[in-house]
C-alpha cells in the first residue's frame, strides 16, 4: 500500500519521531510506513489521516491489481 | 523473550545506519575499550598458553599475545565487516558482521578465559562446582550476552542520544534513528531489566547444573525469581510496544516456532537412528534460545522494520 506521509510529513517540518510522538507509536513505525514496509491497520490509518486532517484515501492508497 | 526481538531491533537501529551527510558513530571506540576490559579481566587459556610455551615462545610473550589477540580479533572483525558491507544490503551487512563476529568469539575463546574471577567467586559463596561441560559453557555465553546487552541499553537510558552514537558500529550513523525522546529511555531501562534478568537466569541454571547435590537449591530459587521477574517485565514491556512492533514480534516467534519444530524433527530423525544423543532441558532451552536470537534477528532486519538507513 503507497502512502503521502513522508510528504505530509515534511510539509509541516516534523522528523519521525515528532509525528511518532504525536500518534504515540514508534519512530520505527513511522520508518516503515513510509518505506512501505508496514501496512497500518484500519485504526492507525484513520488515526494518521485524520492527524493530517484529510480522508484515509488521501493518506493511502492501495497497490493496484497486477 | 519477547524482549529479545525488541532490544535486537533496537540496538540495530543503534547499530546500523547510511547516511553520508550523518555524524560519525562511535562503536568501533567503544568496542576497542570494552574489548580491552574484558582482556584485562581475563586470563590466558591454560592449554593454548601451555602449547605456546612448548613451542619456544617465553611465557611473559606469550601472556601477552593471548591477552592482546582478542582486542586485535574483534577490532578486525568490526573493522573488514564494515569494509566488506559497505554499499550492501542490511541483511547481508549483518550476515558479515555475525560470521566475523562468530570468528572473533572463536578466537578469543581460544586465548581466554573470560571474566574469570566470576565462576571463583561464585564458587567461594555457594561451594565448589565442578568444570562446565559445553552445554554450561553455552549457557554463560548466552547469560553474559544477555547482560553485555542490557549495559549497552541502560547506558541509552540513561544518557540517551550519546550512548546511541557510542554504540554504532557501522560507518554513518542517521540522526533520526539516534533521538531517543524520554518515552523511548523509559523502554530502553524496561528492556535492560529485563535482559539482565534473563541473564542471572541463565547464569544460575549453569551454576545449578555445575554445583555439587547440596548446593543446587539457591541457584535454583535466584534462576527461579530472576525467570519471573523477567517474565513480568516482559509484559511492561509487551503492553508499551506499539501495532506495528508486536506485529513484528509475533511474526518472529511464528517463525522461530517453525524453525525450532523442523530442527527437533530432524534431530529426532537423526535420534532414532542412534546417530544424535537425546535431548535433556537444557538443551532444548539453549536450543530453542539460540533458534529465537537467530530467526527473530534475522526476521526484523529482513522485514525492514529497523531501516534507519531508508528514513529522511
Amino acid at each position: 500500500m503507497k502512502n503521502q506521509l513522508r510528504v505530509l510529513r515534511a510539509q509541516r517540518g516534523w522528523s519521525q519521531a515528532d509525528l511518532a510522538e504525536q500518534l504515540k507509536v514508534s519512530r520505527q513505525t513511522i520508518n516503515a510506513l513510509e518505506t512501505g514496509r508496514y501496512d497500518p491497520s484500519l485504526q492507525l490509518a484513520f488515526t494518521i489521516a485524520r492527524h493530517f486532517g484529510l480522508k484515509i484515501e488521501d493518506v493511502f492508497e492501495p497497490d493496484s491489481p497486477t | 523473550m519477547t524482549k529479545v526481538l525488541y532490544i535486537l531491533e533496537k540496538v540495530i537501529v543503534m547499530m546500523s545506519s547510511a547516511n553520508p551527510s550523518a555524524p560519525r558513530s562511535r562503536g568501533v571506540l567503544t568496542m576497542t575499550v570494552l574489548a580491552a576490559a574484558l582482556s584485562a579481566v581475563s586470563q590466558p587459556t591454560p592449554k593454548t598458553l601451555a602449547s605456546l610455551i612448548a613451542s619456544g615462545v617465553p611465557e611473559t610473550g606469550a601472556r601477552l599475545l593471548l591477552h592482546v589477540t582478542p582486542v586485535l580479533l574483534i577490532i578486525g572483525a568490526l573493522v573488514f565487516g564494515r569494509v566488506l558491507g559497505r554499499g550492501r544490503a542490511k541483511t547481508t551487512r549483518w550476515m558479515i558482521y555475525a560470521l566475523l563476529g562468530a570468528v572473533a568469539g572463536f578466537g578469543t575463546a581460544y586465548c581466554l578465559d573470560l571474566l574469570i574471577g566470576v565462576p571463583s567467586t561464585i564458587a567461594a559463596i555457594n561451594g565448589p562446582m565442578r568444570e562446565p561441560d559445553d552445554l554450561d559453557v553455552i549457557l554463560w555465553a548466552i547469560g553474559s550476552l544477555m547482560m553485555a546487552l542490557a549495559a549497552m541499553l541502560t547506558a541509552v537510558a540513561a544518557i540517551g542520544s550519546p550512548a546511541a552514537y557510542a554504540i554504532s558500529i557501522e560507518e554513518d550513523a542517521d540522526p533520526e534513528a539516534y533521538d531517543v525522546r524520554r518515552s523511548e529511555r523509559r523502554m530502553f531501562g524496561v528492556s535492560a531489566a529485563a535482559l539482565v534478568m534473563t541473564g542471572i537466569a541463565y547464569v544460575s541454571l549453569a551454576v545449578a547444573r555445575q554445583s555439587e547435590a547440596a548446593a543446587v537449591v539457591a541457584p535454583v530459587v535466584v534462576a527461579s525469581v530472576a525467570a519471573v521477574a523477567s517474565l513480568a517485565l516482559n509484559i511492561v514491556l509487551w503492553r508499551a510496544l506499539d501495532e506495528m512492533q508486536r506485529r513484528t514480534v509475533i511474526s518472529g516467534y511464528a517463525l522461530s516456532a517453525i524453525a525450532a519444530t523442523i530442527a527437533a524433527f530432524g534431530w529426532a530423525l537423526v535420534q532414532a537412528t542412534g546417530n544424535a544423543p537425546p535431548i535433556d532441558g537444557s538443551a532444548a532451552l539453549v536450543f530453542l534460545s539460540i533458534t529465537q536470537l537467530i530467526v527473530t534477528s534475522f526476521a526484523t532486519i529482513a522485514t525492514g522494520h529497523a531501516a534507519p538507513g531508508k528514513s529522511t
